[in-house]
């Protein structure tokens, strides 16, 4: 019965994504396209985010440096081989995975990496990949690189359509296998997790392999979302892949939404880029910038359990007490 | 000395001196990290602030550099406890601290360019000789060049570090802080005033900013992102100096500016800032190996 | 052959020795009471065994295993499961998910409709199954004991670590849980129970180890042990610190 209840979610997000589809359909108009775009690159980045961030409770601020690496990834692979595109977007998420696996692994042996200490050393990270993409000729050398030829007569070919269609694709999946696991066994250790580590281990949970794996899967799915846009930039350089208002933003729309469901995200995606895009409608950039990040402050402030966790608070505390 | 004898010996000066710089920086950080409860990123935002309104103040309102702390030092002191305040009584956890203080030091930035522009701005035509040319020091180091600002650096490190050192041990609001730290309920049972306290500590913390930004200000050229380096090395070297201690954040700031000036001397200075990252890194990972103490926050105790 | 088998188990906090070569044996399917007074190390030798922390020396053995280097849940998947001595519900879980949560990870790690199959049968023995569904901030502190027990029971051990569960229960719950050990036992589970209250454990183990400083103090039948002037001593040493 129960494989029966998650068989419909998942068949319900397929058919949404597939609705979806038919945008191109309805309007070629490249605004159009880039909206939908941003929109589900956005949702794809908080998803994936919480997945683990949001479930096991390990707030990391290096989303916006596995999306990099995932830009990057791609980017080399296309301009510096000949390999068809469909082997530098596996490669973004093996590589972007494979970074946060061998963190992980070297992190989570200790308990103390969790919370601040988390937070910062990916954080720290963050900045060490940028210096080290910056600095070698190879990725990037500090002078940008051109993706735009390179991608001319490969799968995604610069088309608008295209690369809705495939971050559409890739914001459908990442939201189904965060819909597979809230509802199931992986969802129940992730919780556990977020809840007391000592009892989840108790409990049977391998709570290491849990967490590495997790953080894996996290990682390695905003390296892959990163595989089309540097596409989509067609011109990549380090001060606009790895700027700290990725994590950032990725970090309030997550908490926004709610980071204890797998849809929450996905709220506080579209809330956010939607304010976004109205504001940067109106003057100047560093106006929008400001009052969306005023506003994202002034939330968390208010509410940091969440939109969802500001509307249920009155009932809970009359339980507790 | 030989001239390579010479450029290394500077190197290691020019680095301390900027080591007390950061020093200074960090130690707003350090205090309200280990003994508030508050992550606050936006304390190097604030920095920049400071040293922008510094710029100004000088450039435009024509003041004595030193005078513009009679303006930025009490009213840093009043935003840092007007901010303070509402963390207090919004009962922000550490975590939301460090997202709140993350976000404003991003929208920092934009605020920062939307009112001085991204261009780089600097005090130095505008500044008297004697905070401008080059000094030597005394002997047996008479081969070695400092700038006045440098100096000032060190000096505001020595006050400040050295008074909230001391205070933070002789005082009586010292160890409220220590016992409020320990656990705020018995704290206020005997007399320390939780809400007042922290907000007098963060207060002070946000005046030492104004003076930081002023150094910073008659040092170096001014542009928007410059937290964005600092941040790395005020970060890290509150964390080695230990949290809550702002004399082990100065030694390990003034340590890291060294090793990162010597680096930056015989390597590529591209890399340099990296290292301090590498040595938190090798730190965090180390510590808990050689200490044992990995698994501390799991015992039970018997 | 014995279930479980410590020897010389010693662990420091910092330079406190909390344990010092402490020695304990537990045979399949019996009721081991661990008494001492505060600070002797009980929930500290509970830790070791659970794995909890590594210990400074020593060894421990489960079912002919050395288990002395395993992580916590390697050992609850041979067997070992354990309650704390402050309940810890799992605060995001309903009830029923707590305990189908060891079912799941368990040794057999039985898919999850199944294990919350499992868990509701278990939870309406302990009768607790109309509160199923609820979240655990609807339990009161003998529910929580109890949901506890359940989800160390939901890992179908062989040897379950009770840590106090009984302090802080009126006595007829006292009497309730007590029988509910015993049950446990009778359904071949070994138990090593902590316990302030010397009177409840005497009367339902049947060996008892007394601790002192994180030493093996006296251990042997029950009635002989409370009658061993040591232990008397040991704990009126202690009476003026801690009335209980």
């Amino acid at each position: 019965m129960i494989r029966n209840a998650r068989g419909r979610g998942t068949a319900g997000i397929v058919a949404a994504g597939l609705l979806l589809a038919a945008l191109p359909a309805v309007s070629e108009r490249t605004y159009v396209l880039t909206l939908g775009y941003q929109l589900l690159l956005w949702t794809t980045l908080a998803v994936s985010w919480n997945l683990f961030s949001g479930f096991a409770n390990y707030p990391s601020f290096g989303h916006g440096m596995f999306f990099g690496i995932g830009v990057y990834t791609t980017s080399t692979m296309l301009t510096a081989t000949s390999l068809p595109y469909g082997v530098a977007f596996l490669a973004s998420f093996a590589v972007a995975g494979g970074v946060a696996v061998l963190l992980g692994l070297a992190l989570f042996r200790s308990t103390r990496f969790r919370g601040d200490l988390f937070g910062l050393v990916t954080l720290v990270l963050a900045f060490v990949v940028a210096t080290v993409v910056s600095n070698t000729s190879l990725l990037d050398g500090g002078t940008g690189v051109f993706v735009r030829a390179a991608a001319e007569g490969t799968l995604l070919d610069n088309s608008p359509a295209r690369l809705y269609l495939t971050v559409l694709a890739l914001a459908t999946l990442t939201v189904v296998i965060a819909y597979l696991i809230a509802t199931g066994r992986w969802g129940l250790g992730l919780t556990a997790i977020r809840d007391d580590e000592e009892v989840a281990e108790s409990s049977g949970v391998n709570t290491y392999r849990v967490k590495v794996l997790t953080f894996g899967l996290s990682a390695g799915l905003a390296g892959l979302v990163g595989s089309p846009h540097a596409v989509f930039l067609g011109y990549v350089e380090v001060g606009s892949v790895f700027p700290l208002s990725i994590p950032l933003f990725v970090l309030m729309m997550a908490i926004l939404g709610g980071t204890t469901t797998w849809f929450g995200p996905i709220i506080g995606a579209v809330l956010v880029t939607a304010a976004q895009q109205a504001l940067i409608g109106q003057g100047q950039a560093e106006v929008s910038q400001i009052i969306i990040g005023m506003l994202l402050v002034v939330l968390i402030l208010v509410c940091p359990n969440g939109l969802g966790g500001l509307l249920r608070r009155r009932p809970r505390e009359e339980v507790t007490s | 000395m030989s001239p390579m004898q010479v450029a290394v010996l500077q190197t290691i000066v020019s680095g301390a001196l900027l080591g007390t710089l950061f020093g200074t920086i960090a130690l707003g950080v350090t205090v309200k990290w280990g003994l508030l409860g508050i992550a606050d990123f936006f304390h190097v935002s604030l920095t920049l602030f400071g040293a922008y309104v510094t710029y100004s103040l000088v450039s435009v309102a024509g003041l004595h550099p030193l005078a513009t702390l009679l303006v930025t030092v009490p009213s840093f002191f009043l935003l840092g406890m007007a901010l303070q305040w509402i963390f207090v009584r919004l009962e922000v956890k550490l975590f939301t601290s460090l997202l709140v203080t993350f976000g404003l030091f991003v929208v920092a930035e934009s605020v920062i360019t939307l009112l001085w522009s991204a261009d780089t701005l600097t005090l130095r035509p505008v500044l008297p000789e004697w905070l401008t040319a080059p000094v030597a020091l005394p002997w047996p180091l008479q081969q070695v060049r400092v700038l006045p600002p440098d100096l000032l650096a060190l000096v505001a490190a020595i006050v400040l570090i050295g008074t909230t050192t001391w205070a933070l041990r002789a005082t009586r609001l010292g160890r409220g802080l220590h016992a409020m730290h320990q656990d705020p309920g018995i704290a206020e049972v005997f007399g320390v005033r939780l809400t007042r306290t922290a907000v007098l500590v963060a207060g002070f913390a946000a005046g030492t900013a104004a003076v930081a930004g002023m150094v910073v200000a008659l040092k170096m050229p001014l542009s928007p992102h410059l937290p964005l380096h600092w941040l790395g090395v005020v970060v890290v070297s509150s964390l080695l100096g230990g949290l809550g201690r702002p004399l082990g954040a100065l030694i390990a700031a003034v340590f890291l500016m060294i090793v990162q000036n010597l680096w930056a001397l015989f390597y590529s200075p591209s890399w340099a800032p990296v290292i301090a990252f590498s040595f938190l890194l090798l730190y965090l990972v180390l510590q808990p190996l050689l200490t044992g103490r990995g698994l501390r926050s799991l015992g039970g105790a018997a | 052959m014995s279930l479980l088998r410590c020897e010389g188990v010693t662990k420091y906090f910092g330079g406190l020795r909390a344990l010092d070569g402490v020695d304990l044996v537990v045979d399949p399917g019996e009721i081991v009471g661990l008494v001492g007074p505060n600070g002797s190390g009980k929930t500290t030798l509970m830790n070791a065994i659970s794995g909890t922390f590594g210990i400074n020396a020593g060894r421990v053995e489960f079912d002919g295993t050395d288990v002395t280097g395993m992580r916590p849940h390697q050992r609850a998947h041979l067997g070992i499961a354990r309650t704390f001595q402050i309940p810890k519900p799992l605060p995001s879980l309903s009830v029923i998910d707590n305990v189908a949560l060891a079912y799941t990870f368990g040794r057999d790690q039985v898919p999850m409709g199944r294990a919350r199959q499992l868990a509701g049968d278990l939870l309406a023995e302990l009768e607790l199954a109309g509160k199923a569904l609820a979240p655990v901030a609807h339990l009161n502190l003998h529910e929580r004991k109890l949901l506890g027990i359940a989800r160390a029971l939901g890992l179908e051990p062989r040897l379950l670590l009770l840590d106090e569960v009984l302090a802080g229960l009126n006595p007829t719950e006292v009497d309730l849980g007590l029988a509910m050990i015993t049950a446990v036992r009778d359904r071949g589970v070994a138990v090593i129970y902590i316990e302030h209250n010397v009177k409840a454990v005497t009367s339902i183990s049947d060996r008892l180890y007394v601790l002192n400083r994180g030493t093996n103090l006296v251990d042997g039948n029950p009635r002989d042990v409370v009658a061993d002037e040591r232990v008397v001593a040991a704990y009126l040493g202690d009476a003026h610190a801690d009335p209980a």
